[in-house]
């Protein structure tokens, strides 16, 4: 069930297309101007350049789910739109923010995965800024919780480390 | 505690599985998130954010320890300190944990970012000792907004240092501007950018010197920055790519008067003159050699007292793409001639001329590659369109119709405007225009043309009588209208509209979007909806952004949901309010 066609939300446009295969399997058609925005894909590009037809090249891109890439490659395809104009850069931002403003905090740490793999630094970028925000004056627990990760010290070895900088630990937000 | 904590439902968890379906492979990845992850993530956050997260596992522990990322800000470093300590304590508690840090890090990791946002007070040497200890550490970029009862000395260290290419100093509010004592001394060697924000300059010379001693400077900002006893400001330098002045402050009004600036190089000069003081006066440098790479040019309150030097920076601008004119003035002039060959936008904003007849003023446009044009105006202005073959966009703004107008001659100017831009693609209208937009297109000789490039057509409108016949005119008149957006603005009028139903092409045809913006459901903005949906064909989408409080949101749905449509594709979409002021954004 899971086509290749489903997920090109493209236009009738005449522009090239080059295929992306993903992690699970998938092929993905994408503009070759959104692909070139992958780094992996960029350099597989090159790597390939003397293949005459495009449409025949497949890009393997082995750390990225169907379901990862098919959000953002209308990301990036967009983006690509806003940045070729002369916008203001608080339309740029708005868009970021209307992207990331309902992302699931899963969702966040996927694409954090996947844009940093694929080189989108600009996207990579505005994550970093939402998860650090999710986090900014939260306690400890909180953060430990959020990110999943085990508290490996010994009671003494924490209660010593708050002690040496007693400011960090005062006046973060309630849980 | 551990175990009751970890159960706070409350938290939300960035690794849960999803319980439907058995799609578990992610697992505990996101955890063990690589290392240049977790340091972006942490250059974003406060300082004390990172120092805080050492406690989280081993793993976190020593990276604060690294960080080439300082973020201090005393307002938010706690949440309501003042709740809990008095305005001093706080400000010792900040001290102790910025030096903490400082001394506390590895001294060899250079530092990309210091961020310091604080007080200080009389006799303090604090400030200036962080500042000597981050110049050691080969600061990059540095960013301090600083509230001080003294004025503010940069250490020696800091101005010779070689790694800097970036200042940001924010010394105040619009109200307070705190002094920054120039440096003496040559330095800043490496600086791209220089942003001074609220700061008092006092000596013009050593400004001028410290200036034209950074030899890569490329970006000046300088945001409400008060130069006391300026008679010139004068902008000598090189490198200069970027500069913004937005407004300056004064000891008395008479003080600066004028501004001069000798750069070659600049791309994109804004100059935004204040309220307070009188416009000021653009001066031609002495050596006039012209701006032979200027891309962009924005001024606001600036005055030309001659003429010729205006038309002299046009002239001597070849790549010159961008042109905003807000409130100047040209005490000289009755006809203001634009005409160049690289300029794509033009925004002319309220322009200001001598004598006393508001109306008799004259606007030349000969720009064969302009995309975008802008004008806000006062009263309908007499354009001279040359050539304008390339235009896309166009914006008419008009604040009032011009009693003082003879109506012929407000229907002559029109029908020019309109014939001049009846190639454009998008174009909106300011409310005002269309009492006497309709008496002129009733006259068939005045205005002729159609829209038949139009595809996206933005009004704003008011209840008045004569918009509904407008509308449908101009619906006739662009038969290729794919977007219709319409703005409702609140107002006087309440005459009842009633739109008979007839077949426009556009609407049977092309017509694919209509957004209505500030709708609150008044009979009238209903029989509007009925009407579209009735005769849009081929609509897709007919979304309404609502006016804040409009209570009864759900009955005006029912209503709106019960309309009979022509075409069995269109999605009604009810969005949540969108300003009005979205209409005066500048068309790009």
């Amino acid at each position: 069930m899971a086509s290749s066609s489903s997920s090109s939300s493209c236009s009738s446009s005449s522009e090239k297309k080059i295929t992306l295969k993903s992690s699970d399997g998938e092929a993905l058609n994408v503009e070759k101007n959104v692909a070139l925005e992958f780094e992996p894909a960029k350099g597989f590009l090159e790597d390939n350049s003397e293949e005459a037809d495009d449409e025949a090249i497949v890009v393997p891109l082995p750390n990225v789910s169907a379901a990862v890439l098919s959000e953002l490659i209308p990301y990036v395809k967009q983006r690509l739109e806003l940045s070729a104009k002369p916008v203001q850069k608080k339309l740029i931002k708005a868009f970021d923010d209307q992207f990331t403003r309902h992302l699931s905090d899963d969702k966040l740490g996927e694409l954090m995965l996947a844009a940093n793999y694929l080189g989108v630094n600009y996207l990579l970028d505005v994550l970093c800024d939402v998860t650090a925000d999710r986090i900014k004056n939260k306690s400890v627990e909180y953060v430990r919780e959020f990110l999943g990760i085990q508290n490996d010290f010994t009671p003494e070895e924490e209660a010593e480390l708050r002690a040496q900088c007693p400011w960090a630990f005062e006046g973060v937000d309630q849980d | 505690m551990e175990n009751a904590l970890r159960k706070n439902p409350k938290i939300p968890k960035f690794v849960v599985c999803s319980d439907i379906g058995g799609d578990c492979q992610g697992g505990d990845r996101l955890s063990n998130l690589p290392e240049p992850i977790i340091h972006h993530i942490f250059s974003f956050l406060e300082t004390i954010d990172v120092v805080r997260a050492s406690a989280v596992s081993r793993r976190w522990r020593y990276f604060w320890l690294s960080i080439p990322y300082l973020n201090f800000n005393i307002h938010n470093i706690w949440s309501n300190p003042l709740e809990r300590w008095s305005l001093q304590t706080t400000n010792e508690k900040f001290k102790d944990f910025v030096n903490w840090v400082l001394l506390s890090q590895n001294g060899s990791i250079n530092i990309q970012r210091f961020l310091l946002s604080c007080f200080n007070s009389v006799d303090d040497y604090t400030l200036y000792r962080w500042l000597s200890a981050v110049a050691q550490r080969n600061v990059q970029v540095l960013d301090l907004d600083i509230i001080s009862a003294e004025p503010i000395k940069l250490p020696r260290c800091l101005v010779t240092c070689e790694s800097l290419v970036s200042l940001k100093l924010n010394f105040g509010n619009r109200e307070h501007q705190g002094v920054l004592n120039l440096p003496t001394c040559a330095g800043f060697n490496r600086l791209k950018s220089l942003d001074l924000q609220h700061v008092e300059v006092l000596d013009y010379n050593l400004f001028r010197k410290f200036l034209s001693s950074c030899p890569l400077l490329e970006n000046l900002y300088m945001k409400e920055c008060f130069f006391r006893d300026f008679k010139i400001l004068d902008i000598p330098t090189t490198s200069l790519k970027y500069l913004t002045i937005d407004e300056f402050l004064l000891s008395e009004p008479k003080g600066l008067r004028s501004c001069e600036v000798i750069c070659e190089s600049l791309e994109a000069l804004k100059l935004h003159f204040g309220w307070g003081i009188d416009k000021c006066v653009l001066k031609p440098p002495p050596t006039s050699v012209g701006f032979s790479r200027l891309k962009s040019l924005d001024l606001k309150h600036v005055e030309f007292l001659d003429h010729s030097f205006f038309l002299k920076l046009i002239s001597s601008s070849p790549f010159l793409e961008n042109l905003i004119m807000d409130s100047c003035r040209f005490p000289d002039l009755r006809i203001l001639d634009i005409s160049s060959a690289s300029l794509k936008s033009l925004t002319l904003d309220r322009i200001e001329f001598g004598g006393d007849e508001l109306g008799s003023y004259k606007l030349k446009i000969a720009c064969p590659n302009l995309v975008s044009f802008n004008i806000f105006a006062l009263l309908i202005p007499d354009f001279n369109f040359e050539g304008l073959n390339s235009l896309q966009n166009a914006f008419i703004f008009l604040e009032t119709i011009g009693e003082h107008m003879e109506d012929i001659e407000i229907c002559h100017r029109l029908s020019k405007i309109l014939n001049g831009l009846c190639g454009v693609e998008v174009l909106k209208l300011s409310c005002t225009l269309y009492e006497i937009l309709n008496a002129s297109l009733e006259e068939g000789s005045y205005f002729s043309a159609s829209f038949n490039n139009l595809k996206s057509l933005i009004l704003c409108v008011t209840m008045a009588e004569w918009t509904v016949p407008l509308i449908i005119r101009l619906l006739n008149r662009s038969p290729n209208l794919e977007a219709l957006t319409i703005y409702f603005d609140a107002d006087e009028y309440f005459d009842e509209w009633k739109i008979s139903n007839k077949a426009i092409l556009c609407l049977t045809c092309h017509l694919k979007t209509v957004d209505l913006v500030e709708f609150k459901g008044h009979e009238n903005e209903l029989e509007l909806v009925r009407f579209l949906l009735k005769n849009g064909h081929v609509l897709q989408k007919l979304r309404i952004s609502w006016l804040e409080d409009v209570y009864n949101r759900r009955e005006i749905i029912s209503r709106i949901m019960k309309f009979p449509r022509s075409s069995s594709s269109v999605i009604l979409k009810f969005l949540q309010p969108k300003s009005l002021l979205d209409f005066c954004e500048i068309l790009r």
